[in-house]
Parts: C-alpha cells; structure tokens; sequence
C-alpha cells in the first residue's frame, strides 16, 4: 500500500498518477532509457578513438552526419535516462516501495546512484576537450581526499593522465556492466517494453536532430562548466576550502538512503523531505551556476554571459 | 558433511580469489611505478617573455633573468590553472586565483602553487623541469 | 478515463513518426553532409576553413593554413552550421576588449596584448588628465584616466564629445581600411593593411553578402597612412611632419591643390616646410619603437615619458651603446626576423634613456652609424650633429636639439568653449547621440616658432618648445549641474611642451630666439630700446595683440616681459616660461645681436666669452639698464 486509505494522496503521488495517464511509469522509461543509451554507446564506439579522443569528435561532428545523429541521440538518451532514474527513485520513495523488498536488494538499487554518476561523469571526460579534461582533473581531486591507497585508487578509477583507456574501460564495460547487473534483477522484466523505447528513442531522435550536442572549442582563458547535472557540485566546491566534506557529504546522502527502509516510517518520512529539500537547493545552485556565473567566476546578470 | 564441503569450497574460494586480488594490486602497483619511471622532464625554450606564461601542467614567471616555475594544478582539486585575469592567476574549475608567482590570494584553494625544480641547460638553451617526486 | 487510454494508445505512434520525419529532414539538411576533408590547424580541426578557403591578401604568419580563423575570430569551429559557427564570433579581433583572446593569447602574442593596455596610445591618459586639470577638477595634470573609461563631470562630459575616439582602445565596429577618419580597433589601428583587391573584396561583400576570397592584412609593416589619421589632431604632428598647416578656409574656398591640401574631414591645410626626415624620405616607425607605440608595461602619466627615443640617438655626440643581435630579447628577435628590409646587422645601437635596442640603426665596420628604413630598407646616413652642438655655447647647456631646429609649430592662441545644453552631440565612447553639446570657437592657427620654456625631466631641467595649450576661456553657464562649481567662466593661459615634429636641417639662427618677442614667450611684438630723460636706456616691448582683462597679458602670451608667473602656468608639472633672469641672459645677447649677427665674421669671440667681451664693450654701446648686470642664478 502506498498510503493510508484515509489520507488524501501526497503532492508526489497526484504528480505520478498524473503521469501515468500520458506516459508510462518512469521506470519503464528509463528502463528503455538505459537500452538505448548502451545500444546507440556501441554504435558510437566504432567512430570513437580513445587514443585521440578530441580530434575523433571534430571528424564526427564536422564531417559525419550519421555519427552526429547517434552521438545526439546517445547524449539525450543518456540525459533522460539520469532524469528519469531519479523520477522514478521518486515515485518509488513516495509509495515506500523501499520497504517492499528485501534489504539486499535495496542496497543494490542504492548503489546505482554512484555508477550512474560515474558513468555520466565519465561520459563527459571521454569528449576530451578543455571541460573534459578539466573535470578529470576534479574528479581525480576528489579521489585524492580518501587518506589510504590513494593513487592506487585513482588509478583504477581513472587510470593514467596521459590517456583516457581507462576511463572509457570503465565507461563502455565496467560501470555499464555493473549497472545492468544491479538495474536488471528487480525489475519485472529484462527487456524493455515496446512503447517505453518508442517515447525515449522518439524523442531523443528529435532532440539529436534539433538540438545537436557541441564539443568545446577554446583552449583556455574561459570560464568552463561541467555538465548542467554537476553545475551545482561546481558551485559547492568553490565556496569550500576542504573538498573532503563534499565527499563526506555525498557519502552520508547515500547511508541516509540506504537506511530509509530501516526506520520508522515517521523518521523516514522526514529524511525523505529532507533529501527532497537538498535536491531543490542543489537544482537552484545549478541555475546560479549555469545563469549567473561568468568568466573567471564573477557573478553577472543572466544574459549579460556571452 | 554438506555443510563442511560448502564451508571448504567457500575457504577455496575465497583464497583464489584472495591470491588473484593480491596479484592484481601487486600489478597496479607495477603499472603506476612503470608510469613514474617513464615520465620524462618537460622542456621549455629559455626565452620565454618576461611575465607569466602557461605550458600545460606548468607556469613560468619570469621576471627579468629570474624564473619561478610552479605547477599550474590548483591546490583545491588538482584542475590546471591556464587562465589569467589582470595580475592574477584564475583557475577555472572552481575559481581559486593566485598572485603571479603562485600566492594563494582567494579561496577555494588555501595553498600557493607548489614550485618546480628546474635548471637551465645554457647548451641546449632551455629550461629543464624534473618531474615532482 | 477514456481519454486517457486513446492517449496512451495512439501517443507512441505519434511520436514515432515525428521522430522519423524530423530526423530525415535533418539529416538530409544536415551541413556536414558531404563534407570529405576537414583542414586540421593548430592542433585542432576547423569547420571555418571548410567554407572559407581559399582565402588570400595574408601575410605568412597568419596565413589561415597554419592558424586557421578561430584563432583570431573566436566563434565555433566544430560545427558546419552557420550560425552555430558564427555565434560568438569576434568580427575585429583586434579591439581590446577581446585582444587577450585572439591576439594575445598564450600561443601568440600575450605580452603585446599585456602591455597594450598601460600605453598612452592605448588609454589617452594625459588627455584626460589635462583636460579635467584645465576645468579644475583635478588640483594636478597627472592623474589617472581613461577614453573608453569616462564619468560625467564638465570635463569628461568634454572628452566624450570631442575627444574620446582617438585611441586605440576605441572599438572598431565595421571592417573598413584604415583612413584618415577611422579611430581606434586596438591592434588593427596599425596593423591592418587593406591592398585593392582586399577593399575591392569589401565592397563586394556589403553589396552582395558573399563570404570574402580576400582577407585584409596583418602586417609589420606599419605606414604613415596608419598614423595620419588621430595624430592630425591635438599637436598635428602627422600635418607638420609632411609640411601642412591647417587653416579655417574651407574646401570650396581651395580651388589649386599645389598649396592646399584638403583632408578626408574637411579641413583645408597650406603648404609650409616639411620635417627634414620626411623629406628624406622616412616613415614614423624608422624613428618610434614598437615599446613607445604599445607600452613597456610601466604606466606613464604624458606622452613624451612613454617616448624612448631622442635625436642623439642616431645623431649621437659620443659612440654609440651597441648590442649584437645573438643577444636580443623575444620581441626584438622576432622582430628583426620578419623585418626583411633589415637584412641582417651584426649590431643594433641602443637608445641612450632607456638602453633598448633601436633594431633598425647600426654602427658599420667604419663606425659610421646608419639608420634603415624599416619598411623600404633604405640606408639613411645621419649627419653628426654640428660644433655647436656639443655645448660648446655658454649658456645653451639645457636646450634641447628641438630647441633650435624647429622653425614652426600650430599655435592656436584663442579658445572659446561653452555649453548648449539644448543641443545633440554624439558620444564617442557610447556612439549613441545625446543631449548637450560642446561649441568650440577658435582663432586661427598661426605656423609660428615655438616659445621656448623650462620643463623638468628625469629629473632633470630641459629648455624645450612649447606652443600654448591652451589660452581659452570655458563658459560652463550652460552646464546642468546644480553645484557653484561647475558655473560661470574659467580662463586660462597655459602653454604645452611640443614636439612639433618639423625639424630642420639647419639651426635656426640667434636671432630668431634671443630677440624675439614669440620664442621669449611673450607674444607677437617688436623689442625698441628707448632712452629717457635722464639718459638711460629701457627695454620696451610692444605686443601685437591687446590685453586681457583677466590676467592683463597680451591674448597669445605665455607670460610677461621682466614677470613671472604663478599658479596654472603649463599642462605639465614644473613646466614654466622663461623666469625674468632668463629673459634677461637671453635678452643681454639679443640687443648685441641687432648690430652684431651671429654669422658675421669674427663674430664668435664675442658670444663664447660674453662677459670677457661685454668687459670690452665699445663706448657707442650701451646695455639698457634692466640687462646691464649679469644675473646671480648659477649653473644657467
């Protein structure tokens, strides 16, 4: 049961059931989602070069219409594969479908959030460019704050500066593969549904066409960004001198998550609004970051960034 | 006796999978210590202008016949420092700016540039910077 | 209910064949379709280059085969969509706004582009000084300030409308040649270089909007045409260095263009006599550096500190400072590489201020020193200065060589400005017409020799050429600001040091200073000596022009006969006019020199021990009695 029969539905169930009405669940949606991301990730490796990374994308993008499209469409599969996972962790939370399953399983289901954002983090660095490689560079920082065995981890996360193999190993194999392994198992089914992969595929195809994923072209002196997702970690991490309680920070959302099931239902009503209340901060901080930041990091009026 | 053979294979196990782990760090290791064996120093032409200039993972400033060589990776987090702004120094991951010759000025960073080893080879007319140890 | 399930059942196909038709319209419109090769430059791919070679009219070093157009344009070079290319594409790269990112980027010229920014040339820093110091805004002429950077007070209000577009940090908006009426556009201002086909390839283009073949180019080879224009304003040192003098006719008052020349704006210049290095045929750059043009990175307050260059350089009294090329900077390598004019020179001679190399000027194997012309390659062979020259004048040891080689510089003696607050001016640092305008009305400029003042540098005191600037008068009644301040009229007289560039071979002649009423600073007019009743004899000076009421000088004075002057005196700190002992040391000669002239013969002994012979003086003559006594002040 999602809710008492005598309480009137919450803001999140009436979103949902609203929802379904149009499309189908989240989860199936992302469940295609991820299918298509790993098929159009296939494709896309055979225009791919991991030893000149950059250029590969120059060639694609300048002279390869087919190797755009499904460049476009691996972008925005993958873009709606991260909302749509967080749709449905939300539509899940909000019917307690965590207490539904056995505390194995949801530790699983937990551990897909941080191979999510490895795998769309290592997305991001495998376009080599300036942003790319800079956002390597931060991940490598954040690495850097666990105390033991330090470049040993970093090494098998991101393995050498002189090359990205290792990244795009754990990219196309490694992270896709343990996401597969954790998503697959608790769903009702392996295969996507038919009418999930035609809205995902559909309008992710529109999107490639219309909207066409850039590549940065400056080599230096301008003021970068992350990916929009990682916006709001940007501006975290620059008003705080110890990166470590960022780690510390993520490290406790993912325990405050795990516990969910565990708790009374009361308490876990409150983490629940709390994490919904972090989430809401972090998107604001991301429209602070994408609108209202300029070069050299000054704050500007939006529009006034050209 | 099942459960004797269940708690014998998963001893087994365990240790092969132990014995491998072992084998794969110990080949980590050789991989990382290949990779600091094999970096070999950076090379700069002597006459670089005088004020700041970037070379990738490096800064030099130079000021009259005197050089500060400084690594450009942010004491924050590591990104590459390749922006200037006026007389400072702007790193543009997270926006941490340092003076010319390396000081910390603004936060997030709390720690200056970290200074290079170098030497001038007057025959071969450069600048010779080991890499950091 | 029922609604919801039609939705849901016939939505996915909807979708789908949108998708479908969306994605066959792009991919058939696609702008890389097609495209087989995509020219690699500078480490990267450039979609620019594939619609936009061939492109010709460059010089080697920017030819976009090796750098490519995103270098300097910015924009996007990874897609082959228009206007996604195009976004965020610098159309004048050169402006300094953006120069530190095209230009002056790390790969190119990042000091030029640094140092830029602290040049006069670049800021109009004096100008701004002075001008408020000249309203009484500022207590002193050096102050900081700015073209681009301006506020609204009278005197900024005063620049905005008359002044602001002449310096380099003026953004060039529209792609044009360089022509007497174009200001600013930072690095393109002397270096951009339009050949005929390259403006033929304009014209094209604003007619038919087709991608120009031919590129204008980036050259070296800076040429008087790229001076012309801004420095035939304020001092007209470009005008009198051809030997023209701007006068109030205007063009359709000129009907011969022997004696008249009539400007791109329209002002009508006469003939007068040319600055003997461009009758021989050199250009600004074979004198000025590239660090006086964009700055050594120090800041200076006026023009003639940020000048490193001097007439002894290359007219030197003693052996030249040398340097062998194998020991140049950067810069200067680079420099003397791409200047093919300069051959190759196994030394450069260094500048006797700063102790920098003059790259075109060399000592040969027989020590003689020669200059080369930096763009035709042409061998000039300075003279050496003459005897007289080195000092060898009691007296003359503070002059400088303009002092007596400058027969004639602009002076304009009358100045009225006010303000019509009803009327539009345009804004040259905005661009944008506004309320309130400037009226200026001047008297004629007259082609006269300078005065000649005291003004300190490096510390040290120099006797130069000064013309006024300004005697004026500003009528601030008109200006809507409420405080007392800015009301009511302000006079002043002020002279400015100059260097008229107007050079002549010969010196000019004794007289043409020691008794004359202009060059002493006090005007047009004739000396008389005249005697009184009880026979002694008194200097007298009649000026040409009336008095003023304000100051009871005559109206082109700098200052008085036997008087000095206090308060606001020049446009530069500790610049002043002759002190009265000065007027009397120059005027004891001067009186000799009525019968006495200097090219007499004999006549030396005279004039280089003048007490000695003022000791000897014939009984027929007498010294006035304001000069009979030597003045006490030492070391003059």
């Amino acid at each position: 049961m999602s809710h008492p029969p005598n309480e009137s539905p919450s803001l999140m169930r009436r979103f949902f059931n609203s929802w379904s009405i149009i499309l189908p669940l989240p989860g199936l949606l992302s469940h295609a989602a991820m299918f298509i991301v790993i098929g159009s990730g296939i494709a896309l490796a055979l225009a791919y070069d991991v030893n000149k990374p950059y250029d590969a994308l120059q060639v694609m993008i300048l002279s390869n219409p087919g190797a755009t499209f499904i460049r476009g469409i691996h972008y925005w599969s993958s873009q709606f594969f991260l909302v749509l996972t967080g749709l449905h962790f939300a539509d899940q939370l909000s019917r307690n479908g965590e207490r539904e399953i056995t505390p194995g399983s949801w530790l699983q289901l937990c551990l897909v959030v941080p191979t999510l954002i490895f795998l769309m983090i290592s997305g991001f660095i495998l376009k080599g460019d300036r942003s790319g490689i800079l956002a390597r560079e931060v991940l490598d920082g954040l690495l850097g704050v666990v105390p033991i065995g330090t470049s040993i981890l970093k090494f098998l996360f991101l393995g050498s500066s002189h090359t990205l193999q290792v990244v795009y190993l754990h990219h196309v194999a490694t992270a896709t593969l343990v996401l597969l392994v954790l998503t697959l198992r608790h769903g009702e089914r392996v295969w996507p549904e038919p009418r999930s992969i035609i809205y995902v595929l559909g309008f992710s195809m529109v999107l490639a066409a219309v909207f066409t994923p850039g590549l940065n072209a400056e080599a230096s002196g301008v003021h970068v960004r992350g990916p929009w997702y990682f916006v709001g970690l940007q501006e975290i991490l620059h008003w705080t001198s110890r990166p470590i309680w960022v780690v510390v920070l993520g490290m406790a959302g993912f325990v405050f998550l795990f516990v969910l099931p565990f708790v009374p239902k009361g308490c876990s009503r409150k983490i629940k609004c709390t994490i919904l209340a972090c989430l809401i901060v972090y998107l604001s901080l991301i429209v602070i970051g994408i609108f209202f930041r300029g070069t050299n990091w000054e704050l500007i009026w939006p529009l006034a960034n050209s | 006796m099942h459960r004797q053979r269940r708690k014998f294979l998963w001893w087994l196990g365990g240790g092969l999978i132990a014995t491998v782990g072992i084998f794969f760090l110990s080949m980590i290791r050789g991989i990382l210590y290949r990779i600091k064996a094999e970096t070999a120093p950076k090379y700069l032409p002597v006459d670089l202008p005088s004020g700041v200039t970037f070379h990738d993972d490096v800064i030099v400033y130079r000021d009259a016949d005197e050089f500060i060589i400084m690594s450009a990776r942010c004491t924050h987090l590591g990104c590459m420092v390749d922006t200037r702004q006026g007389e400072e120094l702007v790193c543009p991951c997270h926006g941490s700016r340092y003076s010319m010759d390396g000081k910390v000025l603004t936060g997030p960073a709390t720690r200056n540039l970290a200074r290079l080893r170098y030497r001038i080879d007057s025959k071969e007319k450069r600048i010779v910077i080991e890499p950091p140890p | 209910m029922n609604g919801g399930k039609t939705l849901t059942r016939y939505l996915p196909p909807i979708v789908a064949a949108i998708a479908a038709a969306v994605s066959l319209l792009w991919f058939w419109a696609s702008p890389n379709r097609g495209v087989r090769k995509v020219p690699k430059v500078m480490g990267h791919r450039e979609g620019c280059l594939v619609c936009h070679l061939p492109m010709s009219g460059f010089e080697k070093a920017h030819d976009p085969n090796s750098i490519g157009c995103f270098s300097c344009h910015l924009g996007n070079p990874f897609t082959m969509n228009k206007s996604a290319a195009h976004k965020g594409m610098v159309l004048i790269p050169g402006n300094l706004d953006y120069a530190s990112r095209t230009c002056g980027t790390s790969e190119c010229h990042p000091l030029l582009s640094k140092n830029i920014n602290t040049s006069l040339m670049a800021s109009g820093r004096g100008l701004v000084s002075v001008d408020r110091y000249v309203f009484g805004e500022t207590a002193f002429p050096n102050d900081d300030g700015h073209l681009s950077k301006l506020g609204d007070s009278p005197a900024q209000d005063h620049l905005r409308k008359l002044c602001a577009s002449c310096h380099l940090a003026k953004p060039k908006t529209q792609p044009a040649p360089i022509s007497q009426i174009s200001r600013g556009g930072g690095c393109t201002a002397c270096h951009l270089s339009y050949s005929p086909e390259a403006s033929a390839a304009l014209e094209e283009y604003k007619q038919t909007r087709k991608p120009p073949k031919t590129h204008p180019s980036l050259t070296i080879r800076v040429t008087k045409i790229h001076c012309f224009g801004c420095h035939s304003r304020s001092g007209r040192i470009s005008t009198n260095y051809e030997g023209w003098h701007e006068t109030r006719l205007s063009p359709h008052d000129v009907t011969e263009n022997t004696r008249f020349r009539v400007l791109e704006d329209g002002r009508v210049f006469t003939r007068i006599s040319p600055d003997i290095h461009f009758a021989r045929g050199m250009e600004c750059i074979d004198c000025h550096t590239w660090r006086e043009a964009m700055g050594n990175g120090k800041q200076y307050f006026h023009e003639e500190e940020q000048v490193e260059i001097s007439c002894e350089d290359c007219h030197p009294l003693r052996k030249p400072a040398t340097l062998a090329p194998s020991k140049l900077e950067g810069i200067d390598q680079n420099i003397v590489k791409r200047r093919e004019a300069l051959g190759s020179l196994s030394n450069v001679v260094l500048t006797s201020k700063t102790k920098r190399p003059l790259l075109n000027v060399t000592v040969d194997i027989e020590g003689q020193l020669l200059v080369i012309g930096k763009n035709s390659g042409k061998v000039y062979h300075p003279k050496a200065p003459a005897a007289v020259c080195s000092n060898q004048i009691p007296g003359h040891r503070r002059l400088t060589c303009q002092s007596c080689h400058t027969p004639w510089a602009p002076s304009c003696i009358q100045c009225h400005t006010s303000y019509d607050k009803e009327g539009r001016a345009v804004d040259h640092v905005t661009g944008k017409q506004m309320k309130g305008r400037w009226i200026e009305r001047r008297a004629e400029m007259f082609p006269r020799q300078p005065s000649l003042g005291v003004k300190v540098l490096d510390g040290k005191e120099k006797v130069d050429t000064f013309i006024p600037g300004m005697i004026l008068t500003i009528d601030l009644n008109g200006y809507p600001d409420g405080s007392s301040k800015n009301q009511g009229k302000i006079f002043r007289r002020l002279y400015a040091p100059t260097s008229a560039h107007t050079t002549s071979e010969k010196g000019l002649e004794c007289q043409s200073c020691h008794i004359d009423g202009v060059v002493m600073g006090l005007g047009e007019g004739l000396f008389s000596i005249k005697q009184d009743a009880s026979s002694s004899q008194r200097v007298i000076f009649r000026s040409l022009f009336a008095k003023r009421d304000e100051d009871g000088l005559p109206q082109d004075a700098w200052t008085g006969l036997w008087s000095a002057r206090a308060g606001m005196v020049s446009t530069r700190l500790g610049a002043r006019p002759l002190s009265p002992t000065e007027q009397v040391r120059v005027l004891r000669v001067g009186v000799c020199l009525i019968c006495h002239r200097a090219d007499d013969k004999g006549i030396d002994k005279i004039y280089e021990d003048f007490e000695l012979a003022l000791g000897r003086l014939s009984p027929r003559c007498r010294l006035p009695d304001q000069l009979s006594v030597e003045p006490k002040t030492p070391g003059k």
